[in-house]
């Protein structure tokens, strides 16, 4: 009898598995334990066969689980998108969204037909229309695939309807989970260790005729395999049980948790994955308690506002009337009565200010989307924004600027918004400058809105765009959060940068142009 | 002597204070005005008189005051609406604007500038569509003539010329991009000479040194082709509140 090196040929062949322990990984190191034992080739040849036959069974098995429980995490973190989208129905990038810009384009695209219908339609003159019945037909057929998928999610569910819905599948996962993947793995890992025992007692009876001397040198090795895999079951039953747990205590309501490696590499891919979809559930959770808490605030803001608007419409007619009355009387020339007058009129400006950004805040407003050239709407704000002489404006926003798709009204909004905290932030003592520039990116506009003045504590910086922060003592603290509120809705984003004594610079970055469809949240895999 | 003396206006509000005062302050600028609390009383004396145009408020007990235009719009479809709100209730304001209220006030706002408004849609001013694509011009008149609007139509810039001297007209849909002399040109040439129209563009080319032009020359807004005829209700439905 020869002794060979039974390494090379009989290592599992797993290619490009380096760092934590693999299955394979097991399988090899059950092999170098039985070099040690090695007296007969045959019976270590047939010991490894058997083992590799039974572990390959295990390892599929374990492969599938793994794949279930990959699958369930993928669809626990969909459901979450899902039940954002339908609690949010109305936010940029919703489906809600997504589906009323589709409604739009086949209206449009309704309109255009019609007009090839009309027996006077040139071919020539209309090119123009011909290219958009051809864009809005690509964009149409790429997309319907999707509205495919939204019609069947969106199938009579509506608001509480859908929420419901999505309540009802989750707990439909949770079900499944328990009752399917977990006791499939309970039941892997069962059989792993019951096969490993059932093979070495049909081995043993097998190998009786190889001779006596090696029956004991076979069931010597056969023991210590079957230590290394009771080893691995243990692990694998200890990945699986820590998985199992943790996702009970998630489903439970806890957020937050994360599963510590098992060791065994396929488990820790699940764990990183659970882990990953774990601190999402809990941002989601955090990000929904403060939508809850703002939108109580919001509708409380938006019914009072309401109540208020008729009122504060009601004294300015009065206002009104009571002028009118004064005119060519002695009292139109009485200084303190006009004074009065012209003071009641401003404060019910001032109201009616804290009342519309209250409102402005509160309500969800789409978006009435035109071409808006940056520079003259930047002129346009800088009009409605008192300020002391001292401090100058510069408008510096090429006038060759790509022009934007935005909702003018409410751009300009975060513009008077915006120069106005610039202009208020040079400190009443002396003189200074408030700029604006623009410069265009290949998909983005970067508007930046900088001023000289005091500057923003570092503090201060992480909760400037949260409402009701203000360090001004006039204010609703709402301005900000309007403007980032509006320049989300939009699809940008807004940055502050500031040190305190060297003045602050907003950044706002939006899209060139607003897409009228709106990708899925997520691609998944 | 102001034309408005002969108007007379139909007022719906149900806020007490607020229907008194804009009946009072109407009333000293020497219009006609009955005031009722809800919009049933109002289509009632409606029935009963001629009105020369209606205000009302959009939320109130009962009928809304969309419905309300809507009603008007169908029993006399001459009759001028103009909607005032408290709260932007996107949705019914977008129905309204739809049906062919002539612009939505948002409260509070000035009696003047509803008395401006009031002149101007008296006269049930047209929206002039001006397009060099005859087909494209006439669908575009014809949908704003279904949401109920008097609607011009003209081909090329000098027709638009004449339409605009003849009067009639507060707001002109033009597209920018016109062959001889161009809708640029028009533009520059109103706002040397203002006329009291207010402009929207719309462009169908990728060139944006167009609508920067416009935009300089005080267009009210602008929009790319293809748009909703929504969008286009209510870059008009602004245009007329603005106008005041």
């Amino acid at each position: 009898m020869t002794t060979t090196d039974p390494i090379p040929a009989k290592t599992p062949d797993r290619p490009g598995e380096t760092g934590s322990r693999t299955l394979g990984a097991t399988l090899a190191t059950m092999s170098s334990i039985s070099i040690a034992w090695t007296v007969s080739a045959v019976a270590f040849l047939a010991a490894v066969v058997v083992a590799i036959v039974m572990f390959a069974g295990t390892a599929r098995d374990v492969e599938y689980a793994v794949k279930d429980l990959t699958l369930w995490s993928e669809l626990r973190v969909a459901l979450e998108h899902f039940a954002f989208d339908a609690r949010e129905k109305p936010k940029p990038g919703s489906d809600a969204v997504f589906l009323h810009a589709r409604t739009d384009m086949l209206a449009a695209l309704a309109r255009v037909e019609a007009l090839q219908a009309d027996p006077d339609f040139e071919e020539d003159d209309a090119a123009e229309e011909h290219r958009h019945v051809t864009e809005l037909r690509r964009d149409l057929e790429q997309t319907s695939e999707r509205l495919l998928a939204l019609r069947a999610k969106w199938r009579d569910a509506t608001g509480d309807e859908a929420a419901k819905l999505i309540d009802e599948i989750d707990v439909l996962c949770e079900h499944e989970l328990e009752e399917s993947i977990t006791k499939r793995i309970q039941g892997f890992v069962a059989a792993e260790e019951r096969d490993a025992s059932t093979e070495l007692s049909r081995f043993s009876s097998y190998i009786e005729w190889v001779g006596g001397s090696l029956v004991v040198v076979v069931l010597m090795t056969l023991g210590a395999t079957l230590v290394v895999l009771r080893r691995t079951a243990n692990r694998l039953a200890a990945g699986a049980s820590g998985l199992v747990a943790a996702t009970m205590r998630v489903g439970a309501g806890q957020h937050g948790i994360s599963v510590a490696p098992a060791g065994i590499r396929e488990f820790d891919e699940v764990a990183v994955a659970f882990n990953t979809m774990s601190v999402q559930l809990k941002q989601a959770q955090e990000a929904r308690v403060r939508a809850e808490k703002l939108a109580a605030i919001g509708q409380l803001a938006a019914g009072v506002g309401h109540e208020l608007r008729n009122p504060l419409g009601a004294i300015r007619n009065a206002i009104f009337l009571v002028r009118k009355r004064l005119e060519r009387t002695e009292l139109a020339t009485d200084a303190g009565l006009q004074k009065a007058i012209a003071a009641v009129e401003s404060e019910g400006r001032a109201c009616n200010k804290i009342v519309t950004d209250l409102l402005d805040f509160a309500r969800e407003k789409s978006l009435q989307l035109s071409a808006c050239p940056l520079r003259p709407l930047v002129d346009a704000s800088v009009e409605l924004v008192t300020r002391p002489e001292r401090v100058a404006i510069v408008n510096a926003v090429p006038e060759d600027l790509p022009v934007p798709d935005l909702d003018r009204d409410q751009f300009r909004q975060v513009l008077i918004n915006l120069i106005q905290n610039a202009s208020d932030a040079v400190p009443e003592e002396r003189a200074g400058t408030v700029r604006v520039e623009a410069s265009a990116f290949e998909s983005s506009i970067v508007l930046c809105i900088s001023d000289d003045g005091s500057g923003i504590p570092e503090e201060a910086l992480r909760t400037i765009f949260e409402p009701l922060y203000t360090t001004k003592k006039k204010g609703t603290g709402l301005g900000l959060a309007i403007v980032s509120t509006i320049v989300t809705r939009h699809r940008g984003t807004i940055e502050v940068e500031s040190r305190p004594g060297e003045g602050a610079t907003f950044s706002i970055r939006i899209p060139r142009s607003q897409p009228p469809s709106i990708e899925p949240p997520q691609e998944t895999g | 002597m102001k034309p408005t003396d002969t108007l007379s206006i139909l007022i719906v509000e149900d806020d007490l204070p607020m229907r008194e005062t804009l009946a009072e302050g109407l009333l000293m600028q020497g219009y006609d005005v009955l005031a009722t609390a809800d919009a049933e009383s109002g289509l009632a004396e409606l029935s009963r008189r001629t009105f020369s145009l209606v205000v009302s408020d959009i939320r109130m007990p009962g009928m809304n005051g969309v419905e309300l235009a809507e009603q008007v719009h169908r029993l006399h479809p001459d009759l001028p609406v103009i909607l005032m709100t408290g709260f932007a209730q996107e949705d019914l304001v977008a129905r309204a604007i739809a049906n062919g209220v002539f612009t939505v006030f948002n409260k509070p706002f000035s009696m003047e500038a509803l008395s401006r408004t009031i002149t101007r849609a008296s006269d049930r001013p047209a929206v002039l569509v001006v397009d060099d694509d005859k087909a494209y011009a006439d669908s575009l008149a014809a949908s704003l003539a279904t949401a109920g609007l008097r609607v011009e139509v003209a081909y090329d810039g000098d027709q638009a010329r004449e339409h605009i001297a003849r009067g009639g007209i507060d707001i002109c849909v033009l597209d920018l991009v016109l062959p001889r002399g161009g809708g640029l040109s028009l533009l520059e040439d109103l706002k040397r000479d203002p006329v009291g129209v207010a402009f929207i563009g719309i462009t169908g080319t990728s060139d944006e040194r167009n609508i920067i032009r416009a935009a300089n020359l005080g267009v009210a807004s602008c929009l790319r082709k293809p748009f909703r005829i929504p969008a286009l209700l209510q870059c008009i439905v602004q245009a007329r509140r603005e106008a005041a």
